[in-house]
């Protein structure tokens, strides 16, 4: 069932469960893990609403075909602490609804471009932060049947 | 603070720009006191190369945009992101786009930077739950491995994402992941 407003305007137009389950081998912190789907690539992304953009790990981005058109290079991205040189893109997102409508969404993502010595501090495929991602998405959580609910502001 | 009496290099921009009181100081013999607009540009750089976002802002927000160049909105986009102040540069790759219609640079930025939007509502995937309960099944059978799911069936698994691939061709219906 979604969830509507008073005047029977929908909040949300999909629900899908998503995956309570530390990201990393290093933190024992749980996180909200999404099904997204990054132009035709089934993956998974932790939210993190304090984050900015769509962040994707290196190796996702060897496997995704990027047009170096629709990129600003060589931007920073202060991420833990410490400045990491990459690119932002405009990527289609797809937030996977596993009842009612998923939504595809246009997303602002940044992909760190590392040098040999850098190491990338992320081992889980992506972070949904807010702003430029999740910021036109309206969500709400149901931590015990570990669904989210969401829908667009457009909606 | 750098402060400059009013002059007839900063009167142009002195007159779009609302005055700025420095420390109080209203007069000096019977002139007002402004900062030289050309001082919040130094201020603005100065933020940025010192990563600090809320006096990149506060500069930001006392510069008249719509007398810069081009090239200097570029560089303050640059130095919006390096410095943190994402909404700042997007207000400026938007003010920019807006400003040089035909500025090829400031319209990428403005895109690139622009609110998320709607493209399409696609169909629910009814298959994620079966996924997921694999993976809470398996996560410890499995860490830090890269994993192809499909309705909650196993493909295959690796260390890495590209040799995953290679085994299993990307596609919508197979879920990638990382478990942990």
């Amino acid at each position: 069932m979604l969830l509507q407003f008073a005047t029977g305007e929908p909040f949300a137009t999909g629900v899908a469960p998503y995956v309570y389950q530390p990201v990393s081998s290093r933190e024992t912190a749980h996180r909200v893990i999404l099904n997204v789907q990054i132009g035709s690539f089934p993956t998974q992304a932790y939210l993190d609403t304090g984050a900015v953009y769509f962040v994707c790990a290196p190796e996702i981005a060897k496997v995704l075909d990027l047009r170096p058109t629709d990129k600003l290079e060589d931007e920073r991205l202060v991420f833990r602490g410490r400045v990491y040189q990459g690119g932002l893109y405009r990527l289609p997102l797809t937030f996977a609804a596993g009842y009612g409508e998923s939504l595809e969404v246009e997303v602002t993502a940044f992909i760190p471009q590392l040098h040999p010595e850098d190491e990338w501090p992320i081992e889980f495929p992506c972070i949904a932060g807010m702003s430029g991602c999740m910021e036109r998405v309206r969500f709400a959580l149901d931590p015990l049947d570990e669904n989210i609910y969401f829908g667009h502001l457009t909606a | 603070m750098k402060t400059a009496v009013r002059s007839n290099r900063a009167e142009p921009m002195a007159e779009r720009q609302p005055a700025v009181e420095v420390n109080g100081d209203h007069s000096r013999k019977g002139q007002r006191v402004l900062l030289d607009p050309a001082s919040f540009w130094d201020q603005l750089a100065h933020a940025a190369q010192s990563g600090d976002a809320q006096a990149f802002v506060t500069a930001y927000q006392a510069i008249d945009w719509t007398t810069r160049s081009p090239a200097e909105f570029a560089r303050a986009i640059h130095w919006a992101l390096t410095t943190g102040a994402h909404l700042t540069a997007r207000a400026l790759a938007t003010a920019g786009a807006a400003q040089y219609p035909d500025d090829a640079e400031l319209q990428k930025a403005a895109r690139i930077l622009a609110p998320p939007r709607l493209l399409r509502r696609l169909p629910a995937d009814p298959t994620i739950r079966a996924n997921h309960d694999w993976l809470r099944a398996h996560r410890l059978d499995y860490p830090g491995q890269w994993v192809a799911l499909r309705n909650g069936q196993l493909l295959a698994s690796s260390d890495s994402l590209q040799a995953l691939t290679a085994i299993c061709p990307i596609s919508p219906d197979i879920l990638f992941t990382k478990v942990f």
